[in-house]
């Protein structure tokens, strides 16, 4: 069997970044692509980080899976292609991953669209008065 | 073709449909692709969100097309396809509709409209030795690189042949093949080597120079973004060569349980390139993985390693980290690297001789 020995190491990493997480508020991500690992060692860390209570599915550029791990704020990042073959693999420690979070050019977008329907909306009343 | 006011990388990609979150997931994929670390996507995001779409005038000199298949053959829709269409490609000889002399009209408009701003791809190598050997629109070869460099900001010397010289300047090179590196000395060169360079790597080394300019660069001109790593260090057959355990022909026992490929030719040792992590066909495997060794096809005179298959040898650039790779089996083995005859290295390292497992392990045990 082909052990790489790259497992430990990761393991540890997302420890420290838990522990970084809860002391300094900083949230760091990994990414699994750049690590070679055996395909035991990958269904390792799989069993080991397990599954949280979210799995989330988003629709961007293909699918997005995001599922938080046993341990809270431990959050399991797939990007898959629209072929639905997986292109991407991040973990990401986090209260929430990055891309969940509504981006802030479009909330204002959505505040500029949302302020011109309602003002709209009080022209065609005082219109009708 | 060419506008004056140019849309940001952003805005170029929210025209073709791409929400700020889809643009987040591929700034995610583009940093992991470009080997940055994963703190670096918010700033990536921002630096390409303003980034100016650029105009690329591409030239193909002795080349077979092979790089241009590389990018253009990427799955679709790709992270490649997607940087790929926020370029302004003005000039592509193969790729473009127009042909003849409206062709080079679009070169030359493209060329004065961003004078000292486009970037300028270089795909294949120069002869230097008839002019005839190869033109474009009656053009030498020679004479269009000097006068399309001359106004570019930067210069992609992309595949091997445009980097090195590649498979035209191998032995005995009987049209004078030079690189890029060799005639321009004035602007800054990124040489993207590989035959062909990983879609990705293309399409990563732009998108590097639109976020943060210039990338890192290595010894022999590369970005050490992608070719900073060593093959034969990522390579997933790693752990076989650490314990001795080598194929000896394509059908043993060995190749089918997968044991490293060192003695049947592996270049893996001496190349650098991103292929054990990033891999080709869409991320399906590599060389290696298939069962065949590296060739080494982003190194410098690979078609003159002296035979595919046959074991590495000791390279010409002897440095210390090189002895290491080549005479890792012998310090697995438990015998140092010191004792290595001198006589027998000083004669490969001049004749470039083929050095095998076995012959590193009888000198050293002399």
């Amino acid at each position: 069997m082909v052990v790489t020995g790259n497992l430990k190491p990761v393991l540890h990493e997302i420890r420290h970044a838990l522990q970084t997480l809860i002391e300094q508020g900083q949230p760091t991500m990994l990414d699994l692509n750049g690590i070679p690992f055996s395909p035991s060692e990958l269904a390792e860390l799989e069993t080991f980080l397990g599954q949280g209570e979210i799995a989330l599915e988003l629709d961007v550029l293909g699918k997005t899976r995001i599922q938080e791990c046993s341990y809270a704020g431990v959050w399991r990042i797939q990007h898959f292609n629209e072929q639905d073959k997986r292109i991407g693999y991040f973990i990401e420690v986090d209260h929430v991953p990055e891309i969940l979070r509504s981006q802030s050019d479009d909330m204002r977008e959505g505040l500029k669209t949302l302020s011109g329907i309602l003002a709209m909306e009080t022209e065609v009343t005082d219109d009708s008065i | 073709m060419t506008q004056f006011n140019m849309p940001t990388v952003g805005e170029q990609l929210r025209e073709n449909g791409i929400s700020r979150r889809a643009f987040l997931k591929f700034c995610g994929l583009l940093a992991s692709s470009m080997a940055l670390a994963p703190s670096m996507i918010p700033k990536l995001a921002e630096a390409l969100e303003k980034a100016t779409r650029p105009s690329v005038i591409w030239l193909s000199f002795q080349e077979c097309t092979g790089c241009a298949e590389s990018i253009t053959r990427a799955h679709s829709p790709s992270l490649e396809g997607l940087i790929f269409d926020t370029i302004s490609l003005d000039y592509q000889h193969t790729l473009q509709a127009a042909a003849g002399e409206a062709a080079e009209q679009a070169r030359d408009e493209a060329m004065q409209a961003n004078y000292g701003k486009y970037v300028l791809i270089v795909d294949g190598s120069i002869p230097l030795g008839n002019a005839g050997y190869s033109t474009i629109a009656g053009v030498s070869n020679l004479d269009m690189l000097k006068q399309v460099a001359k106004g570019a900001a930067a210069i992609i010397a992309l595949g091997t042949c445009a980097a090195y010289g590649g498979l035209p300047q191998a032995n005995p090179n009987p049209t004078g093949a030079v690189a890029v590196a060799d005639i321009i000395k004035d602007k800054p060169i990124i040489n993207v080597p590989g035959c062909p360079p990983i879609p990705v790597v293309i399409t990563g080394v732009i998108a590097h120079f639109l976020a943060f300019g210039l990338p890192a660069l290595d010894h022999l001109g590369r970005p050490k973004a992608f070719y900073g790593q060593n093959i034969h260090d990522r390579c997933y057959r790693r752990p076989f060569y650490e314990r001795g355990l080598f194929a000896e022909t394509f059908d043993d026992e060995g190749a089918k349980q997968g044991w490293c490929l060192y003695k049947l030719g592996c270049k893996g040792p001496i190349t650098y390139n991103a292929c054990a992590t990033t891999k080709w066909n869409d991320g399906t495997s590599f060389p290696i993985e298939s069962g065949h060794g590296c060739i080494g096809c982003s190194e410098p005179g690979f078609w003159d390693f002296g035979g595919l298959y046959n074991p590495v040898s000791l390279p010409s650039s002897l440095s210390s980290q090189h002895v290491v790779f080549a005479t890792g089996i012998g310090v697995a083995a438990g015998v140092a690297i010191a004792a290595l005859n001198k006589q027998a290295k000083q004669q490969a390292k001049q004749t470039r001789e083929p050095v095998n497992v076995d012959q590193l392990n009888r000198e050293v045990q002399l």
